[in-house]
């Protein structure tokens, strides 16, 4: 009887002590993507991750980019991936088709995580990589505080026609039009999204001469003009554009908060609800 | 106006083409370059044009050197006419003969009309140059040169492609220019028509001037037959002279 | 054309010109109709002035620049764009903003196209060497345009930029669209000193038709000649290109239609090519903003489009007498 519990016991000790029999959570995680990276990094030990992408430590794109430094970061080549032996790769739809059909040839655990296109978006996308990791309830935690904080910031918004408009103009010349996560996210803010007036193209492209003779309450640059040299950022300092915002309200957006459908699209949400508010102040609705 | 060359050589690149060159071109005359193929007759009328300095010694245009006159003087004192017949656009005839009149910066209307006279393409004044025949473009090329109412005038083989009534009009009408004060200086091939028509004949051959003076002088075959290779008949019909290659010698 | 019309041919230009400016002042999303004076003003100023402005700057440049290479490479396919001096402009405007030159200094932007169209021309005229006949010169140039077109990328790909590769579609197909006074003041002091320099080459043009020596004869100092060519074509199409981007075939495509009309003498052809290449470039941008006001086609794509035929319809009419 004795030798019956101590043998059982034993056994219970060997399985619980072996990690393949528990259903395990993956402990040498790979992200090859931004979005991923962000999703990941808040969800899991840093120790579990073993590399993210380059771009996670571009304070520009990546809102994680100050406290990744001691994490390894990749390019995400297949060979690279393959020498870190991880039992987890997170990838995009997008990346690199050969180098996914390579990982997976490899034998490697590679998991696709659809990248949000909405607000509704950013919490499948959580969920999708939490399954992944094993740590759905942490999602669903994450997940709930998110809410609270859209709930907060559309309880003061104005009914949809006394609400200011907004433009996010884009280097290159493109507004962002509705159904995308920023155009959501002004929306929660209480601002109404100019962009459909303004007969953008197929690529939501719009005219500087557009935006003039439309002005917009708030004008939301993503991203400071100045931060890369690039000839493309010349319209965001247009001198037509800085008069006719003259006596109107600008604001650089930076785009690190909501370049990727991350839970990070509330601080999004929460500076637009900023800038409603004191542009409300400044000249309550009619 | 006189050309004279003094202890000149002449090089393009490394390759020398001529050498101890010494002569006076003399004014109001018609002197002919005469030799073989390659002999210089191109490079010696380019540096009698002013457009090659020599390596060695002096030109002097009416006492002048070369070096001392302005590119625009130049431009005025000599009208030169390549051998290389080209015309880059089809400008009309007319257009063409007017280039002469850019040294004198005026398009003086008189002296082209006069030039298209001269060499009788007054009906083709205003035909482009690429509709013309070689001899006409030829003669279009011509009346340039004589637009620019130079008093030195450098021919390179003007009557190549010339039928021989056309041929005959220009060489009388260098003999008329001659008379009328100014130099002129012409490569040909045609013997005959150099014991004809010039007052000068130069026989090049060998890198050198292998001979220089009236044409009765320098054409005889004990010049020609070893600067040419070929045996030479040299005699006079009816107060013509002809000049003739018979064969080659071995 | 009778030599009869010929003079008409520069102020008829003239006029399309006027006419085409006035147009491309009044075209626009929001047409004639403004809520405002201030806003009238604002627009017209600020957003179509410059626009069209910059469409006669750079359309003279290109045209004339184009007559004067013509002319003085004696070939009737070489432009700025096909011999490789537009994309070496653009690679050395890139280089400019991206080393920061253009942002430290005044007129760091201009400056680098120029130095860069210029350093273009002097390796192309050194490959096609002396004597270089049509054929080779094409090659040259060819091979130049596509070196710059490689090295514009690799600038951009290195840069860390991650718009990169709009930048570099922005460089090598140009565009007008959001132009502003800026531009404009940077661009108009060195195209207009090229305009000038290449303005006055008429003469010595006329006299290279009958060749090098005859041109010399005739007074013209060759080595003066490639000088100004190579300054007065450095500075109207490098500060045309660095403010604009590569805008193609203008160059080859204006003065062939033109040469014709001005019984195919290279003086007389230069101000029609600078007033013609400014109708072309002010057509086809106004071409464009009605058809696609956003600015998703690009001028320089739609000079493409229209050249590349053109190009080889050349190529194979002056076959046989561009043997090499």
């Amino acid at each position: 009887m004795i030798l019956r519990c101590a043998l059982a016991a034993l056994a219970l000790a060997l399985m619980s002590a072996n990690p393949s029999a528990q259903n395990a959570k993956p402990q040498r995680i790979v992200s090859l993507n931004l979005c991923t990276d962000i999703l990941l990094f808040d969800l899991v030990a840093p120790e579990r991750i073993v590399a993210l992408s380059h771009s996670a430590s571009d304070p520009r794109a990546s809102p994680i980019a100050e406290r990744v430094q001691p994490i390894r970061r990749i390019r995400g080549e297949a060979e690279e991936v393959l020498a870190l032996s991880p039992d987890l790769v997170l990838a995009a739809e997008f990346t690199a088709p050969a180098t996914i059909s390579m990982l997976e040839r490899l034998k490697l655990r590679v998991v696709k995580i659809p990248m949000a296109q909405d607000i509704a978006g950013v919490r499948t996308s959580l969920l999708r990589v939490a399954e992944a990791t094993g740590d759905t309830e942490k999602a669903r935690a994450a997940i709930a505080a998110f809410d609270a904080r859209l709930a907060r910031a559309r309880a003061a918004s104005a009914p949809e026609e006394k609400r200011p408009t907004a433009v996010i103009y884009q280097i290159n010349g493109i507004l962002s039009g509705t159904g995308l996560l920023e155009d959501e996210a002004l929306s929660h803010a209480g601002f109404r999204n100019l962009a459909p007036d303004l007969h953008a193209d197929r690529g939501g492209r719009v005219s500087i001469e557009a935006i003039v003779a439309h002005p917009p309450d708030l004008l939301l640059f993503a991203g400071p003009s100045d931060e890369y040299r690039t000839v493309v950022a010349d319209a965001l300092v247009h001198p037509a554009l800085r008069a006719v915002m003259h006596d109107r309200a600008t604001a650089v957006l930076p785009w690190r908060d909501w370049i990727c459908g991350t839970p990070y699209i509330a601080n999004t949400v929460d500076v637009l609800a900023d800038l409603r508010r004191r542009l409300a102040v400044r000249r309550p609705p009619a | 106006m006189t050309v004279a060359l003094k202890e000149v050589r002449l090089a393009l690149g490394d390759r020398v083409v001529l050498d101890d060159v010494d002569i006076a071109v003399p004014t109001g005359q018609v002197t002919a370059v005469v030799g073989p193929n390659g002999a210089g007759k191109s490079t010696l009328l380019r540096a009698c044009a002013g457009l090659l300095a020599p390596e060695r010694g002096q030109i002097a245009f009416a006492g002048r050197p070369l070096e001392t006159l302005a590119r625009a003087e130049l431009a005025r004192a000599v009208a030169y006419l390549p051998q290389e017949r080209a015309v880059h656009w089809p400008l009309s005839a007319r257009a063409v003969v007017a280039l002469g009149r850019l040294p004198h910066d005026d398009a003086d209307p008189e002296v082209i009309a006069q030039a298209l006279g001269a060499m009788d393409i007054e009906r083709l004044a205003d035909r482009p140059v690429s509709q013309l025949s070689g001899g006409e473009r030829a003669r279009v090329l011509v009346a340039r040169a004589l637009a620019q109412e130079a008093p030195l005038l450098v021919a390179d083989e003007p009557t190549a492609g010339l039928d021989p009534a056309h041929a005959l009009a220009l060489f009388t009408l260098f003999q008329r220019l001659a008379t009328e004060g100014r130099t002129i200086v012409v490569a040909l091939h045609d013997l005959s028509l150099a014991a004809r028509f010039a007052h000068h004949v130069v026989l090049l051959a060998d890198q050198r001037i292998a001979a220089h003076g009236p044409p009765a002088d320098v054409l005889t075959p004990r010049n020609l037959e070893p600067a040419f290779g070929v045996t030479m008949l040299c005699t006079n019909v009816n107060g013509l002279p002809i000049v003739a290659p018979v064969s080659t010698l071995p | 054309m009778s030599p009869h019309a010929q003079p008409y041919v520069t102020p008829c230009l003239a006029v399309l010109v006027l006419l085409l400016a006035l147009a491309s002042l009044a075209v626009g999303p929001a047409g004639l109709s403004f809520s405002s004076a201030d806003q009238a003003w604002l627009i017209l100023t600020e957003i179509r002035l410059p626009r069209t402005l910059l469409g006669l700057l750079i359309g003279a440049a290109l045209g004339l620049s184009g007559a004067a290479l013509q002319g003085y490479l004696r070939n009737p396919l070489a432009e700025p764009g096909i011999i490789g001096i537009s994309g070496g402009a653009a690679l050395g405007a890139v280089l400019a903003i991206h080393t920061g030159l253009a942002a430290s200094l005044v007129f760091g932007l201009p400056l680098g196209g120029l130095v860069g169209a210029a350093g273009a021309m002097a390796v192309v005229l050194w490959l096609a060497g002396e004597r270089g006949g049509p054929i080779t010169l094409i090659l040259s140039g060819v091979a130049v345009a596509s070196l710059t077109t490689a090295l514009i990328a690799l600038v951009l790909t290195l840069s860390q930029n991650p718009f990169a590769a709009v930048e570099i579609v922005y460089w090598l197909m140009g565009s007008l669209s959001d132009r502003s006074m800026t531009h404009v003041w940077l661009a108009a002091p060195p195209i207009l000193a090229g305009l000038f320099v290449l303005a006055r080459l008429g003469r010595d043009l006329d006299a290279l038709t009958l060749g090098e020596e005859v041109a010399a004869n005739l007074g013209t100092s060759l080595a003066r000649l490639r000088l100004l060519v190579v300054a007065g074509t450095a500075l109207a199409v490098g500060a045309a290109t660095a403010v604009s981007g590569t805008i193609g075939f203008v160059g080859l495509i204006v003065p062939h239609i033109l040469r014709p009309l001005v019984g195919h003498v290279p003086s007389r052809l230069l101000p029609a090519s600078a007033l013609g290449g400014a109708a072309l470039v002010l057509a086809a941008d106004l071409a464009l903003r009605i058809v696609s006001p956003a600015g998703g086609i690009r001028l320089g794509v739609l000079t493409a489009l229209i050249g590349t035929p053109f190009f080889v319809w050349l190529v194979v009419s002056t076959r046989r007498e561009l043997a090499p």
